[in-house]
């Protein structure tokens, strides 16, 4: 429930401050947002099969953005940074598409 | 965060880092083993339980990590869309330097291709507009000669400065003589169109006369003569009135003349304009 409020609240006032994305941050920022994406649908699963801690989640969600951020950093350190975005958003896609579909199985029995 | 990436529901560290210890059931563990649901059964006991976990977990006493939850995910939404929005306010802004570079040169390629056609299309205007502009001069001038050439048949109304000449002869004395004299004057002083009592003449106007009178074209007319000439005005009064010229050579013969200049003359009489039997335009 925090959290659907706290994302709602995030969305608005994304939406009514726009603030400005610094120009260091561009390459990594639709990264985290896909890895933190990611953290709070594998949190839903979690919650949804019962064992959910909160300390847990809270510290995959850092440590899922901050690796997706050193490995596109990494990438563009190597000269393949577009390719290395790629295969970021690839793999936590995979995860996401995966964790979703576990979500469906536990509320539709599907 | 060692996952093995499949779609299977194996057993693996989700990537909130919990482990599951239990099969991949496709239903959730249950909370209380006492109650064994059948899998048939199209779990509204579930969903219930679900919901009271909702309802629970929404009136949980807040804890310090609940404000950290709350923060994660103020954090996420404001990511998300400050990204979203920089991508539709600005797609180049997230390409990297390669693709833009890419993009601009076929930028460049593309307006290279739009400014030839841009120049290809101005010149094929600028001809055309030539065109026409030739055109029209040459429409203009048609124009300009044809009305000239009406005027001069006499084959539409005219109006402007001129004299109208009134020429009363009770004697009926007055021959053909007279009156071709009397236009050879007018046109001498630069008439550009004549009436006389209605008939329109042009340079094919004869006169002819008999012991009754005179004849225009074969038309009888009589007395009073009523002339309506448009040209200068004061030059053609003068040639009529010169010394012994036909204005004085009617009267001579009894006739009684009124020369009257006019700032407006109107012609309404047309004459029927013959084609040329046996002239022919030569093209040089």
């Amino acid at each position: 429930m925090i959290a659907i409020i706290g994302l709602a609240l995030g969305i608005l006032i994304g939406f009514f401050i726009d603030p400005t994305v610094p120009v260091w941050l561009q390459p990594f920022l639709p990264v985290a947002v896909v890895a933190g994406l990611d953290a709070l649908f594998g949190a839903g699963r979690a919650w949804l099969e019962g064992h959910f801690h909160d300390r847990v989640f809270v510290t995959s969600f850092f440590w899922n953005v901050v690796v997706a951020c050193l490995l596109v950093w990494l990438g563009t350190q190597l000269g393949v940074g577009s390719a290395m975005t790629t295969a970021v958003v690839v793999v936590l896609g995979i995860r996401i598409f995966s964790n979703t579909a576990s979500i469906r199985r536990l509320l539709l029995k599907a | 965060m060692a996952d093995t990436i499949d779609m299977t529901t194996s057993p693996e560290e989700h990537s909130d880092g919990v482990e599951t210890h239990e099969p991949p059931t496709p239903q959730a563990p249950e909370t209380d083993p006492q109650v064994p649901e059948p899998e048939s059964e199209p779990a509204p006991g579930r969903r219930r339980r679900l919901w009271t976990r909702i309802g629970r977990a929404s009136v949980a006493a807040p804890r310090a990590m609940h404000v950290l939850l709350l923060v994660i995910c103020l954090f996420l939404g404001t990511a998300l869309v400050t990204q979203v929005r920089s991508q539709r306010h600005d797609p180049l802004e997230t390409l990297k330097q390669e693709d833009l570079v890419i993009l601009l040169g076929e930028l460049d390629e593309r307006e290279k291709v739009l400014r030839a056609e841009r120049a290809e299309l101005q010149t094929r205007l600028d001809q055309l507009r030539r065109a026409a502009d030739q055109r029209s001069a040459a429409d203009e001038a048609v124009r300009k000669t044809t009305e000239l050439a009406r005027v001069n048949a006499g084959t539409v109304p005219v109006t402007g400065q001129g004299v109208q000449v009134t020429v009363i002869d009770k004697d009926n004395a007055l021959g053909a003589t007279q009156f071709v004299m009397a236009l050879g004057e007018l046109r001498n002083a630069g008439a550009e169109a004549v009436e006389l009592n209605g008939v329109r003449l042009t340079s094919r106007a004869y006169f002819s006369s008999d012991a009754r009178g005179v004849l225009v074209n074969g038309q009888r007319i009589s007395s009073p003569y009523v002339w309506k000439i448009i040209g200068p005005a004061k030059t053609i009064a003068a040639a009529l009135e010169i010394q012994a010229g036909s204005a004085a050579q009617m009267r001579a013969k009894g006739a009684q003349v009124d020369i009257l200049e006019s700032e407006r003359i109107k012609i309404d009489s047309v004459a029927t304009a013959q084609p040329p039997a046996w002239a022919v335009p030569s093209n040089n």
